[in-house]
């Protein structure tokens, strides 16, 4: 009798059963979509960073991390590329040699990163190659090319066939030196390494500084990068025990923390948002459960306990928030599943964001049914709770003192 | 029941301070029809709504069958009138939402009747009070003497053992005035059921078999 009670009071008192339910169902809609749209801008910024160069995961000498000179090199890279090769849990994988020198065009010299890549395999790794804004990218051939990013080119006052001069160390440190013609101008849109970045064929930058067979480290790309600390663990295993499988969280360590930071902020928000919902919510029941006093009293005195008042009460917003919540996740789960498929597009964010890697005005949404989950439970719960004081308050209320309410 | 110095005093120790019951002392037997009557303000609806434990006594104590009743938790006290109280109201208090047949047979589906049992009761009832074709009907689609005759029907479906009735006859008109008395005292006389009525309808005061009149909270005449 209580359900039946709790049921008809709903589908009898359309109005006030209608805003609750939209009320609801609004929060949730909008907890889930500024969650999706946190997230989607957080796994935005990381995946441009780990896709444009980083990679998901390297192979180094274990030190390397700490002190990146030409004491921690792979010494035998080919050893290592066999047992990359014979992982079938690895897509692709490829040996990058970063030395740093200075670059000198007619006017200026900037120090920079130059990094020995091979062409063939770098584009299936990474977006360098799709990143072409002039010229022409590598090819395996290639001898004394230069690929180098857009603000470095600025920087130097370059431009495509200029030519420029390389100083910088051999592994046995003695001078290298060599002269490169610009065959390609990358913009990735990571303001760093745009303004920083040099890639030459690692074949011929072996020759310049006798780097033959030798790696600074290995960039592996799985066949899945769900799981990043599996695959990396797994991979691990395999290597001889002075090498080491880092993955991505590791590697961009600083821009996992500025983005956790950022969820700081975003948590604090949601906190808030979080206290707003729920004495909305509260107010509401509050003035909801008060308009029915005497109805309340009522029961009372034909015999129900405050208990059943309260049981009531408590199916009622049950219901509504069961059905309020599903629709408002569902609503929600599809606005962010449509906005991770197109993204918003902000005008200027890209720049405002650089910083922080991100190389697009789009900003997608993540969709994520565990994530939504969570939010829709947790509206489902703020507005189970919402009740319970408005609902010990009337149950305060003797029978005739709720009966004589007005 | 047995009510011994019975007391209520409203907003005690306060410049608010009303004293609605003095010393009141009285027994009901099974079976009665008694009105307690009086002027407005004389205490009679206090001194109903404390027998039916809607509120409580600020002194004294209440009996029902040598059990101490004004002692019970508000669990045990909700229980009793649940089972063995049934409440008419002077404003019929149905409830809105439900149909009349819901509303009949709101107590017994609280004390868990089997479901044949609460609808031939509703059809008895609904037979006996000429409302047979309102049972689908929600409250507010009837008119008030029909809302009381409702009222009056939940009230007793259960057969309990006490029926409490404030001012049943205030927002009636005479002929439903006496249809409702005509009611209550078959009801009294096939099922036994103590009716006790607070009221100063003439109408209502002429039909009972005991008068209880109170004056400022105290008992002035028993008869």
């Amino acid at each position: 009798m209580r359900f039946t009670l709790a049921l008809k009071n709903i589908l009898k008192s359309k109005g006030r059963s209608l805003t609750t339910l939209l009320l609801s169902l609004f929060t949730t809609t909008l907890f889930i979509v500024y969650v999706a749209f946190m997230d989607g801008s957080h796994h935005q910024i990381i995946k441009s960073s780990v896709e444009i160069y980083t990679g998901y995961a390297h192979v180094n000498l274990k030190g390397y991390r700490d002190e990146s000179d030409y004491g921690n090199l792979i010494e035998d890279a080919s050893s290592i590329d066999e047992i990359l090769r014979n992982d079938t849990s690895i897509k692709t994988y490829a040996p990058r040699f970063e030395t740093y020198a200075l670059l000198s065009g007619d006017e200026k010299s900037v120090g920079s990163m130059i990094v020995g890549i091979i062409p063939s395999k770098e584009e299936k790794l990474s977006k360098l190659a799709s990143s072409l804004s002039k010229g022409e990218y590598l090819n395996d051939n290639d001898t004394n090319a230069i690929y180098i990013g857009i603000k470095l080119a600025e920087r130097l006052k370059i431009t495509i066939g200029s030519q420029i001069a390389m100083v910088g160390s051999s592994i046995d440190y003695s001078i290298a030196a060599d002269i490169f013609t610009v065959k390609g101008i990358f913009k990735t849109g990571l303001f760093d390494f745009d303004a920083q970045s040099a890639f030459v064929n690692k074949s011929y930058l072996d020759s310049v500084i006798l780097s033959d067979n030798k790696a600074t480290y290995f960039t592996v790309d799985f066949q899945n990068n769900d799981h990043i600390n599996k695959v990396t663990s797994a991979l691990q295993a395999k290597l001889p025990s002075q090498y080491e499988a880092v993955g991505w969280d590791s590697l961009l360590s600083s821009l996992v923390q500025a983005m956790l930071v950022d969820s700081i902020f975003g948590y604090i928000s949601i906190s808030i948002f979080f206290l707003v919902i729920f004495f909305v919510v509260m107010i509401f029941s509050y003035v909801n459960i008060y308009t029915r006093t005497r109805e309340i009293g009522l029961l009372r005195a034909l015999g129900l306990t405050s208990k059943d008042i309260f049981i009531i009460l408590f199916i009622e917003i049950l219901l509504l928030a069961t059905v309020a919540v599903s629709i408002g996740a569902i609503i929600g789960g599809v606005i962010a599943h449509h906005y991770e498929l197109q993204p918003i597009v902000i005008d200027g964010i890209a720049e405002m964001y650089k910083d922080y890697g991100l190389v697009s005005d789009e900003v997608p949404m993540h969709f994520d049914l565990f994530t939504i989950t969570w939010n829709a439970l947790t509206i489902f719960i703020l507005n189970l709770l919402a009740i319970v004081y408005p609902a010990l308050k009337i149950n305060k209320l003797t029978a005739t003192e709720a009966m004589r309410y007005v | 029941m047995k009510l011994n110095h019975i007391t209520k005093t409203f907003y005690p120790d306060s410049p608010k301070e009303v004293k609605a019951l003095t010393d009141i002392n009285l027994t009901f037997n099974k079976g009665e029809f008694t009105t307690l009557s009086g002027e407005s303000g004389s205490g009679k609806t206090t001194l109903l709504n404390i027998i039916g434990g809607l509120d409580s006594a600020t002194s004294g104590q209440i009996f029902l069958d040598d059990e101490e009743i004004s002692a019970y938790s508000e669990k045990k006290m909700a229980k009793l009138r649940l089972q063995e109280i049934g409440f008419i109201f002077q404003a019929y208090n149905l409830i809105h939402v439900l149909t009349v047949r819901e509303n009949i047979g709101f107590i017994m589906k609280l004390l868990k009747f089997e479901d044949k049992e609460i609808e031939s009761r509703i059809l008895e009832l609904a037979s006996i009070l000429q409302i047979e074709n309102i049972l689908e009907k929600l409250p507010g689609e009837i008119s008030g003497g029909q809302q009381q005759r409702v009222a009056v029907a939940r009230a007793v479906a259960s057969r309990p053992k006490l029926i409490l009735a404030d001012e049943p006859t205030a927002n009636l008109d005479s002929k439903n005035s006496e249809r409702l008395m005509d009611m209550l005292r078959t009801l009294n006389e096939k099922e036994h059921v103590t009716v006790i009525f607070a009221s100063h309808d003439k109408y209502v005061l002429e039909q009972s078999k005991r008068i209880i009149v109170l004056d400022d909270g105290v008992v002035i005449e028993d008869r």
